[in-house]
């Protein structure tokens, strides 16, 4: 069975919207002098949103190995 | 500082260790008990990614540019989260293919092209040369800094000038031999190594520890915490300006991104790992997410440690090697020694695997090949060609690694890290125009591929590895600064007067401009050959075919010539296996002088093709099944014959599903109209017998009357009344049945109008007074609550509620008849509910007793019934429906009924029709 194409379409935005949030202009935008939590901002924004993509991406490889059940789909 | 003795002790002991992993792990394979073969030890190995360059060059680079070292992994990051429409791919291919390393994947999609494979092989290996000379470069810089760090020397970094006290010539001797012992152990078929995939898994956790242990000391044992160290570093303009992104990065910012890209698919070692040591595709899957959570952990601590590098230490101090420093400057010899273990760790994993990868690429791409051409040397027709094999991947180690060598004692030793590793991405990059290219566009022919591959690989040298020469004093540093032949337009690094970019960018602007330019305009304008069309579809539909393979093989071979052949390769007992299995899972003869069919002569190929890259396989398969090809043009007869056949009878079974459904729809609509015509049968004879009765005491008391002249008056009167009465009732019944048909067909004249339907409830009850007197009905009226509005026909209202009101003054008991009256008042319309104390009504009549002409209730007592058209309830429940509203009845026998009308309000539109 293949995974609905809701499915990849998810993991297609998600793999693009992490490139395009890592590239200039949007990195320029959190180059921002100044603290988070104590911490840089584009610290912050690199590494908190690099383990929220992380998450996202296990979340949706889950859901796929879910709906492809034949290993051969996987 | 550490003695020396210490220090190559400690080496020596560790890359011992990793020999007795990778032998472990050889052998727990062997016997089939590999640990392996896992998720978890798949994603390590990937993580050979990470490299002395991240160790110790990631800390050197935030140093000097700030985050930017983040898009070395960030890219990777993308790749990895994409992974089902690119890695996935790539994966399903190979497999199919039993590819064996970047050269052959390429050379495969492009007809098994070996002038493909060749060029690949060739820009592989002078590609990776700077890459391994980075690794030596941080093995000796390492142990140097280790080792002389707090002593007189001003200059941490000295280069020895005899070649044997040079640290890096024995870093490059010991890997070449590590990658010898476990690289090229045996020939196998499939090309896994797991002893080496162990220790390479093994050397990723030492690398992420020692490298976490440094940044946890710096962080909290150094200073208070991340915030702490920021805080203190924001205070100095030279630091806080790392903090955020550099002015005019942006267009290096890209260029990084784009090339750490295309470098985790195109690096041969990465294309080892991830796909040619892949055991089970569903592995992949979970690295999607674990290898780039590895390169979150990996670089956390990386801006941390060059903060405090650039803190603390001395400007001479190499930002490259902070990782050693900090920690050395602290008086932490011991983690100091961990850290140089980690970069130990780091360096050997990436020159084991990319020394293996190359070799496999140089004798199945590069020196088979040649040898196959050269006719004399009689290579078909020789017995046992284990041991040539064996022999050519060892030698090509020792080439790669020392090529390596040579490069970092000539020309890298005075750059970054990192500046080196680009070099090395700039290379692998060009591959990447007819790889994914090639993945998914069928149109590209191989002559495009190879002019455009040829075309970027020479932009590259020329743009970036020939001024890396000229640095190092190998050429002329007049033909960087005035161009070849003195003219400006060829300056390699502002080529055609494009100078306002950095020397990488420019780079790779002109050479993947021309690179993929020429791939895809030379494809247009040239034709594919048999086999390419074939390998194009097989790589682009690779997910769409079952089965995967094209048996393009006519043969006149032998079982024998083919076992004798494998047997060359791949020795005596593989080919033994491999044959009997094939034999067994076939129920065919697997030796003898027999005909060996299309299919086992491909599967001898693909064997082959583990182990000879699958141009060479198919130059020695065809030396033995000589001649007898089937043609290609016949070949891709069959193959788009079959395609049609198969689009064909994929557009049949749509239709046949359609007709099915057609069907299934027309046989419930015919249901329907049987059902229907029983009804109106069963209509009929009910309107027929209804209609009887009154006709027929009409008819008989006429008969009466007619033949008796001679009947008193008195009851001739009464027959005549009856009459009367009986022709009163069959008008009504035509009248209520007139009347029903057309509310049934709709076409019933409809005046609402806004009414109280309390109001209308009272003057019913008020006109039906006299029907309650004459049978002494007890009535209690409860109308309470609120006045509604509702948009009702008003004569239609009332009709229904004479129904109701007659049919409970009918059926209630008739002793001592009670009716009891309710009118509710609800937010969203009005409820009436009308009991008597009648015989009720059973429960499986409750709801028959609207249909038509059934009157219901049958007696116990058979009692007649009282008398009524039975179209009453009928034409009320189509009413109350007409008004969206609804009516039922509650009952327990004997015990009366209730029926109940619940009429909402409703906003009138325009076009209400109520």
């Amino acid at each position: 069975m293949r995974p609905p194409t809701k499915l990849t379409e998810r993991a297609l935005v998600l793999a693009v919207t992490a490139f395009l949030a890592w590239i200039p202009p949007l990195v320029g935008v959190f180059s921002l002098d100044g603290f988070v939590f104590g911490l840089p901002v584009l610290f912050v924004y690199f590494f908190v949103g690099w383990a929220v993509f992380i998450a996202l991406c296990a979340w949706i490889t889950r859901k796929l190995r879910q709906s492809a059940q034949q290993p051969e789909d996987i | 500082m550490l003695s020396s003795q210490v220090v190559i002790a400690v080496s020596l002991i560790y890359v011992g260790l990793l020999y007795t992993i990778a032998w472990w792990g050889d052998k727990r394979a062997r016997a089939g008990r590999s640990w392996v073969r896992n998720p978890t030890v798949y994603t390590l190995s990937i993580a050979v990614y990470c490299t002395s360059w991240t160790f110790y060059g990631a800390v050197g680079s935030a140093a000097r540019n700030g985050l930017e070292y983040l898009t070395i992994y960030l890219g990777p990051t993308v790749i990895f989260l994409g992974w089902w429409f690119l890695l996935r791919k790539m994966l399903r291919i190979s497999k199919a293919h039993r590819i064996t390393s970047i050269a052959d994947f390429i050379s495969s999609r492009y007809g098994k092209s070996t002038q493909l494979s060749v060029l690949v092989t060739f820009i592989a290996v002078i590609g990776t040369t700077p890459y391994i000379a980075l690794q030596l470069k941080a093995v000796a810089t390492s142990y140097t800094v280790l080792t002389v760090w707090g002593s007189s020397v001003s200059e941490p970094f000295v280069s020895t000038s005899h070649i044997f006290a040079d640290s890096g010539f024995w870093a490059a001797t010991g890997l070449a031999l590590f990658g010898i012992l476990f690289g090229t152990r045996f020939i196998d078929a499939d090309e896994h190594h797991e002893g080496m995939v162990a220790a390479i898994a093994f050397e990723s956790l030492v690398k992420l520890f020692a490298l976490l242990a440094v940044g946890i000391f710096v962080c909290f044992f150094m200073f208070s915490g991340l915030g702490d160290l920021f805080k203190q570093a924001s205070q100095t303009p030279r630091m806080a300006g790392l903090l955020t992104l550099q002015p005019d990065s942006g267009t290096r910012w890209f260029t990084l991104m784009a090339l750490s890209m295309a470098a985790i698919l195109t690096l041969p070692r990465q294309f080892q790992v991830i796909v040619v040591e892949n055991v089970d595709e569903r592995h992949l899957a979970t690295a999607s997410w674990a290898f780039p959570a590895y390169l979150l952990l990996m670089n956390l601590f990386v801006l941390p440690i060059a903060l405090a590098g650039m803190g603390l230490l001395p400007d001479w101090a190499d930002p490259d090697f902070f990782v050693l420093s900090v920690p050395l400057s602290q008086g932490q010899s011991f983690l100091a020694l961990a850290a140089y273990v980690g970069g130990l760790s780091a360096s050997t994993s990436m020159v084991i695997v990319a020394a293996i990868a190359l070799s496999t690429m140089v004798c199945n791409d590069l020196v088979i090949p040649a040898l196959l051409r050269l006719k004399w040397l009689r290579l078909t027709e020789r017995d046992d060609l284990t041991g040539l094999l064996l022999f050519i991947r060892r030698a090509s180690i020792v080439l790669v690694v020392f090529m390596g060598y040579i490069y970092y004692r000539s020309a890298g030793a005075g750059d970054a890290l990192a500046e080196i590793g680009l070099i090395s991405f700039a290379a692998t990059a060009q591959f990447i125009p007819i790889m994914v290219g090639g993945l998914f566009w069928k149109g590209g022919t191989k002559t495009g591929a190879l002019t455009g591959l040829a075309a970027g690989f020479a932009i590259w040298a020329y743009t970036l590895l020939l001024p890396s020469f000229a640095d190092s004093g190998w050429i002329d540093p007049k033909l960087i600064t005035d161009g070849a032949f003195g003219h400006p337009w060829l300056r390699p690094e502002a080529l055609f007067g494009l100078d306002n970019f950095a020397p990488l960018t420019h780079a790779l602007i002109w050479s993947m401009a021309l690179n993929a330019g020429l791939f895809i305009v030379i494809s247009l304008f040239t034709n594919q050959g048999g086999l390419e069309r074939i390998q194009a579809t097989l790589f682009v539909d690779a997910f769409s075919r079952k089965g995967g393979e094209t048996v393009i093989w006519r043969s006149s071979a032998t079982i024998d010539d083919l076992y004798e052949l494998v047997e060359r390769f791949l020795g005596r007992e593989r080919a033994y296996h491999a044959f009997r299995d094939y034999g067994t899972s076939h129920h065919t003869a697997w030796r003898g002088k027999g005909e060996a069919n299309a299919d086992m002569i491909a599967f001898s190929e693909r064997l082959l093709a583990g182990s000879i890259g699958a141009a060479s396989a198919r130059v020695m398969v065809s030396s033995v099944a000589k001649g007898e090809m089937v043609s290609l043009d016949e070949v891709l007869e069959i193959l788009e014959e079959t395609s049609h056949v198969i689009e064909h009878s994929q557009r049949l079974e749509q239709k046949s599903r359609e007709l099915e459904r057609a069907a299934a729809e027309l046989r419930a609509a015919n249901d329907r109209l049987k059902e229907l015509d029983r009804l109106k049968d069963e209509f009929l004879t009910m309107v027929s017998h209804e209609f009887r009765t009154p006709l027929t005491s009409i008819r008989s008391f006429s008969e009466i009357l007619v033949d008796t002249p001679e009947l008193e008056a008195e009851r001739s009167e009464r027959f005549l009344n009856v009459i009367v009465r009986e022709s009163e009732r069959l008008t009504r019944l035509i009248d209520d049945h007139l009347d029903l048909a057309r509310l049934e067909a709709g076409h019933s004249d409809w005046h609402p109008s806004e009414i109280d339907p309390k109001a209308v409830l009272r003057e019913t009850i008020d006109a039906l007074e006299g029907l309650f007197n004459s049978r002494n009905a007890k009535l209690r009226v409860d109308i309470g609550g609120d006045s509604v509005n509702l948009f009702v026909d008003r004569d239609r209202l009332t009709q229904v509620f004479i129904n109701l009101l007659s049919n409970a003054a009918k059926f209630a008991n008739p002793e001592q008849p009670e009716i009891y009256v309710r009118g509710a008042t609800h937010q969203d319309g009005y409820l009436v509910s009308i009991s008597d104390n009648g015989a009720g009504i059973a429960k499986e009549e409750a709801t028959l007793i609207f249909d038509k002409f059934s009157r219901g209730g049958k007696y116990p007592d058979n009692k007649p019934r009282p008398s009524g058209s039975g179209l009453g309830l009928a034409i009320s429940k189509h009413v109350v429906e007409h008004c969206r509203g609804r009516i039922w009845v509650d009952s327990k026998p004997g015990q009366g009924a209730t029926f109940h009308m619940f009429i909402p309000v409703r906003r009138h539109s325009a076009n209400s029709s109520l």
